[in-house]
Order: structure tokens, then sequence, then C-alpha cells
């Protein structure tokens, strides 16, 4: 079995640690608690491929990503990207923050993830698509589980392949 | 003066189309084998496998000739090469090397001057105990002054020791007395811990060598690709440091693969036999 090092960033509060939360444990906790430094976490995922190993490190949140230390990006195979849809300020610099992601992890396969779907209309959902200026990947809901596990599953068989 | 056409030069064009017929004629029957060579080596060039086959096998020998005797034929000049090569970069060289070499310098010093310390302290706290009411005690009793020294050490006692992959915080092997958490989680964790602390407090070239809580201390022992983190119970003094450490070295020398870079079970298991094999039993002795 393989084992890859995920990374969980994006600004704050936008579900990071839901996220983690979700996937790993099954869980979700309405009460906002900031992450302090970094929270790593196991998840074992099966593919066709072959079973992985994803430690999954849910970083403190950051406005931009260049305020995030750099030796926490070392070595990561993936990098998930969150951000609130129900908050304009958590993608306001989504543009930047991937092609500053990108170029300090030239080969690291990079998911962008609306989280927080469960709060909004289909309509605005769209509108949001077509302003932000990048694809989205998928769009998550912590709190209702939809698409974490998709997400994640995905993302193990990209990692393997 | 003229002369006389010649009947055999002065040709009409049917002669001449007979000719070149007949010159044509003389050519196949001339050139037909040679052509038919030419055409063969031709394929041969053109197809890639057949031309590898042919000059595969001379250019292995070649290689093979060269890896036995590059010393020979080419010692003198790489020699010579790498001498002007270092003697021309001597300031960038110095740059390199100066920090590196200066804080392993002042890291040894400064673990021969704890060494001292400690002997020091030793042998003046070995006085002061002979006349201690303790000491009295002890020796109205019967015990001699072994057991007595014996019985104020704390010495220190290996519980787990985790192999980490410097950059990405995965596991590369462990041993651990007792089994209660996540080790992939406790080597990502640790991992993070030391990134902070080294982001947060010091250059490239200081690592994180010691957390401690209570009684509970975990040594690290940093490597280029990897780092040891060794959880001890009990005080642990420069010269138990340093033994450990040698082992530590000793066990990466012989036991860790060259190339770490893809983290699976299979090299895990491996390296936790090992690391259980050496490190299971290993009494720190100062």
């Amino acid at each position: 079995m393989l084992s890859k090092k995920v990374i969980l960033t994006g600004s704050f509060g936008v579900g990071k640690t839901s996220l983690f939360e979700r996937f790993i444990n099954n869980l979700f906790q309405d009460k906002y608690l900031t992450t302090i430094g970094v929270k790593v976490g196991k998840k074992l995922v099966q593919t066709e491929q072959g079973d992985l190993s994803m430690m999954i490190w849910d970083i403190a949140g950051e406005v931009t990503q260049d305020k995030v230390p750099n030796s926490y990006f070392l070595g990561t195979s993936g990098i998930v990207y969150v951000f609130d849809l129900t908050r304009p300020s958590t993608y306001a610099n989504i543009v930047s923050d991937i092609t500053y992601l990108k170029k300090i992890n030239e080969f690291t396969i990079i998911r962008v993830v609306g989280n927080k779907r469960d709060l909004v209309a289909d309509t605005v959902l769209q509108k949001i698509q077509a302003d932000i200026g990048i694809p989205i990947d998928i769009f998550t809901s912590a709190k209702t589980g939809e698409n974490v596990a998709d997400l994640f599953n995905e993302f193990a068989k990209e990692l393997i392949a | 003066m003229t002369y006389p056409p010649n009947p055999e030069t002065n040709s009409s064009p049917q002669s001449s189309t007979e000719e070149a017929q007949l010159l044509a004629q003389l050519r196949n029957a001339l050139l037909s084998e040679d052509r038919e060579a030419l055409r063969a080596l031709r394929d041969e060039w053109e197809d890639d496998e057949q031309w590898s086959e042919k000059v595969a096998p001379i250019i292995q020998e070649r290689l093979h000739f060269l890896k036995e005797n590059f010393h020979a034929e080419y010692g003198d000049a790489v020699r010579h090469i790498v001498t002007d090569q270092l003697a021309n970069s001597q300031d960038e060289i110095i740059n390199i090397i100066y920090p590196r070499l200066n804080t392993i310098i002042k890291k040894y010093i400064t673990a021969q001057f704890q060494i001292l310390k400690e002997g020091i302290d030793g042998q003046v706290k070995s006085v002061q105990n002979r006349f201690s009411p303790r000491h009295i005690f002890g020796r109205f009793f019967g015990a001699s002054d072994s057991d007595i020294i014996m019985s104020n050490l704390d010495h220190p006692e290996i519980q787990e020791v985790y192999l980490i992959q410097r950059d990405t915080g995965l596991l590369l092997g462990s041993f651990s007395k007792e089994k209660n958490l996540d080790q992939d989680v406790i080597a990502g964790m640790l991992t993070a811990i030391k990134s902070f602390v080294e982001d947060a407090f010091s250059g490239e070239e200081e690592h994180l060598e010691m957390i401690q809580y209570e009684n509970y201390k975990i040594f690290l022992q940093n490597f280029p690709l990897y780092y040891f983190a060794v959880a001890l119970t009990g005080s642990i003094s420069a010269v138990e440091k340093e033994n450990l450490s040698n082992k530590l070295f000793s066990f990466a020398q012989n036991h860790i693969p060259f190339d770490i870079t893809v983290v699976n079970t299979t090299l895990t298991e491996n390296i936790s036999a090992n690391l259980f094999e050496h490190f299971n039993t290993l009494a720190i002795k100062s």
C-alpha cells in the first residue's frame, strides 16, 4: 500500500477542518474552532488501482497562500484548495493563490473545492462558477456530507495512477 | 587539314539509342550485385531495430571497456579538470561549506562542553554525596557506594523509535513498546511541529533536536532525506545522547535503503523489522 501526503488549504473559516472531520471520522460540528498550526489525519482509501494511505494535513487558514509556511507544502502529492461559497472574500484571491501554489508545487495535483454547498442556491452557484475565473472541480458540503467522499476518493485515484 | 569521319564515332540517332541500351545492359550486368548489396545496406540503415542490434553490442563493449579502464584512460584528465575547477572556485566552495561547517563545529563544541560540565558536576556531586545524611545512613545499613550511586541514576530507556521522511512526514518505519496511537499520525504531527519550529525560530542550517514534557523526551536526529524521532523516558546525559546518535548513524548507514522516494508497505515493514531488532533491547550507556 502506498502512502501520500495531501494538504487542505484555503482561507480561514471555509470548512477545511469540517471536510477533514467529515471524511476521516464522519463527524460534523456546527461550532467554529480555529485550527492552530496543523492537524494531521490518516484515511485508507481503496481504489481499483490499489489502496492508498492518505495522510491529510489540515493547515490553519490564511487569507493568501503565500502566508502559509512553505515547509508545509514540501513533498506533498496533492493540494485541496477550499473556499467558502457564501463568502466572496474567501475566493477573491483564488487566481493568484492557485498560481502561487502551482509555482511552488510544480508536480502536485491541485483541486479547487467550493464548500458549504448546502447554503447556496443553484443560481448563485452558477454565477460564482462564471465569475470566479478558474474552473471549480467540485462543490461540497461538509455539513450534509455531499460530495465529500467523492472528492477524496477521486483524488486518491489520481494520486495512485 | 581535315580528317575523314570516323565510322565508329559518327553515329546516327538510331545507333546512339542502341548504344545507350547496350550501356544500360552492361551496367545492369556489372552493377546488379553492387546495387543489391547497396539496397540491403540501405534497408538495414533505415531499420532502427536491425541497426540497434548490430550497434548495441559494440557500444556495450565500449562502455564496459570504459568502465573497466576509465581510471587509466581518463583519470589524469579528470583529475586535472577537477583540480582546476576547485582552484578556480575556492571562494564559491567556501561560501557553500562555511555555514554548514560553522554549525557542525558549534554543535560539536557545545556537546563537548556539556560532557565536560557533566563530568565536573558528577565529581563534585560524588564528593558531596560521601558526606550526605543519605550516604552515611546507607553505609550504616551496609549499602555500598555503587548501590547508592545507582539508586540516584534515572537511566534513559527507549520507548519508541520512528523513522520519518523529512519533507512529507510519511512514516518510513517504527518500533514501539506500546502501540496505543496511530504511528502514521504521530509521524505527521511531529513533522508539522518540527517544520513550524524550524520555520519560526531558525535558519536553514538549524534543526529541532529535542522535544521534552515531564519525564518524557523525544530526541530528533536529522538526516538530509529523513529523521529519527526517539521517545525516551528517564534523563539523558550528553554522553548518552552522543552514544544514541552514533547508534542511529550506524543504523542509517546499514539498514536504510538508498531510494526512499516511494513509501509503501514493503519498505515500512522492512525498516520496522530492523528497528525492532536494533532498538528493542538497546541500553543507552554513558
